[in-house]
């Protein structure tokens, strides 16, 4: 009977030990996973400000340059890419497209005074380069904590309860070397 | 023996090849002492001037907890300007560090770089209501960029600071003696009645709240002296080192605030 006991104790002591290593390790993995997320919700929302912000921008455009068709459409076009973006990384390389887009709507506007002193096209694109900035910040954040958190996953003793609960890496908010390059300009394409 | 070589040689090359994410560190001058609202490291401003700045910044910040803090430096070396105002407001931590209410003005002023230098307003984001972009960049339009153009620094400066005061202050609802920014289309002769019409109108108020008798005189001398912490002792010497104000966080008086990226600047 004693002996029974003993092995009880022992085996809670076990458990009470493993408890005690493996509960703050979970939590630890909990609060970084929340933490991805909330800097994630960052850089989604100055997406999803930029997209709000870019009918208007189109609209006011319009009014003055209303034969700029093709490069009003690359804007739309890309704008609709980035909306339709899933992961991190759709959305990394659609946004650079529609940065893109954007460069190539400011070179255009340069033959346009009007457009260029009108009250309200300034002050979108004050607000739309200020978009850019936040959004450059929260994924300068997001990525910094990402790499944390992707450190923790990845090593050792994290990494076997990592595996034990699956949390998985977490993706960084990076578009592909390639997919930055900002579209060529085409100074004599009149916009047909 | 060879193979372990091998495998320690791939290990190390595994181990150099480790991408490191490096947080491009802006190259970003440390706080000057003496002044806290005021860090002109090109010495444009006056003392007086600075000692208004100094004033109001201290005022806004004692009623507020929101900082505005001015920068006039003499080349941002190629960085971009809306990063690095992020950089200096998160380092200094200017603003609360709760309401993240810190605005920061920068100006460039490297003369061999005329078209090219920057101005720009950068706010922390419990600033971001009241001082969305398109309003600083119209704030920038309106005064900092007019008054660059006329050729003084020093009234963009005043101007666009008393701007962002008087903002700053509407958006908590502090009615603390907003101030009369200057107006660049105003005509001089204009602006200086202005100006004889205000100390008038404080004159007026000042004589008939000061019940007759005291000595009106040193009351309003004691009003514009600096506040004692500002003075020669506490900030001097090394940041963090001396006492009162500069024990919180290595820089004396900034709140710890953030910025989140806000703000709109134009080029000079």
């Amino acid at each position: 009977m004693k002996k029974l006991l003993g092995q009880i104790v022992i085996v809670l002591v076990i458990s009470a030990v493993f408890a005690a290593i493996l509960i703050p390790s979970y939590n630890g993995f909990v609060d970084g996973e929340e933490n991805v997320n909330k800097a994630y919700a960052q850089i989604e929302n100055q997406l999803q400000r930029r997209l709000d912000l870019i009918p208007n921008l189109v609209n006011t455009v319009k009014g003055f340059a209303e034969h700029e068709k093709e490069v009003l459409g690359n804007i739309a076009d890309a704008r609709a890419k980035l909306a339709g973006a899933g992961t991190p990384e759709e959305q990394a390389v659609a946004n650079d497209e529609l940065s893109g887009a954007l460069n190539r709507l400011l070179v255009v506007v340069e033959n346009y005074p009007e457009l260029k002193a009108d009250a309200n096209f300034r002050q979108l694109m004050d607000e739309l380069a200020g978009t850019e900035n936040r959004l450059s910040v929260a994924r300068q954040d997001y990525n910094e904590i990402v790499s944390d958190y992707n450190k923790k996953v990845k090593r050792m003793p994290g990494s076997i309860i990592a595996s034990i609960f699956n949390f998985d890496e977490k993706e960084y908010f990076k578009a592909d070397a390639n997919a930055k390059d900002a579209p060529v300009v085409d100074f004599k394409g009149d916009g047909k | 023996m060879k193979k372990v070589a091998r495998m320690l040689i791939a290990a190390l090359l595994l181990f150099l090849s480790v991408p490191l994410i490096t947080v491009a560190a802006s190259d970003i001058p440390k706080p000057q002492g003496g002044e806290l609202y005021v860090q002109d490291f090109v010495g444009v401003l006056s003392n007086s001037e600075e000692e208004e700045i100094e004033q109001l910044g201290q005022n806004l910040d004692n009623a507020t907890g929101a900082q505005i803090v001015v920068m006039i430096i003499e080349s941002l070396n190629g960085q971009d300007v809306a990063q690095f105002g992020v950089d200096v407001i998160r380092q200094y931590g200017i603003g609360n560090k709760e309401k993240n209410n810190g605005a920061l003005l920068i100006i460039e002023t490297d003369p061999t770089k005329k078209g090219k230098r920057d101005v720009h307003i950068s706010v922390g984001q419990g600033l971001e209501g009241a001082l969305p972009d398109g309003k600083l960049g119209r704030i920038v339009e309106e005064y900092t960029l007019l008054f660059l153009e006329q050729g003084s620094i020093n009234d963009a400066v005043l101007s666009t600071y008393q701007v962002l005061y008087n903002e700053i202050a509407k958006e908590y609802g502090w009615d603390g003696e907003l101030v009369e920014p200057k107006d660049p289309a105003e005509d001089e002769g204009f602006s200086f009645m202005t100006i004889i019409a205000i100390i008038v109108i404080i004159y007026l108020i000042y004589t008939i709240t000061s019940n007759g008798g005291r000595g009106g005189g040193s009351g309003g001398s004691r009003r514009s002296s600096k506040p004692s912490w500002y003075g020669t002792g506490s900030f001097g010497g090394g940041f963090g080192s001396s006492g009162g104000r500069c024990s919180k966080g290595g820089f004396g008086g900034f709140g710890g605030g953030s910025s989140g990226g806000g703000g709109a600047g134009r080029k000079w």
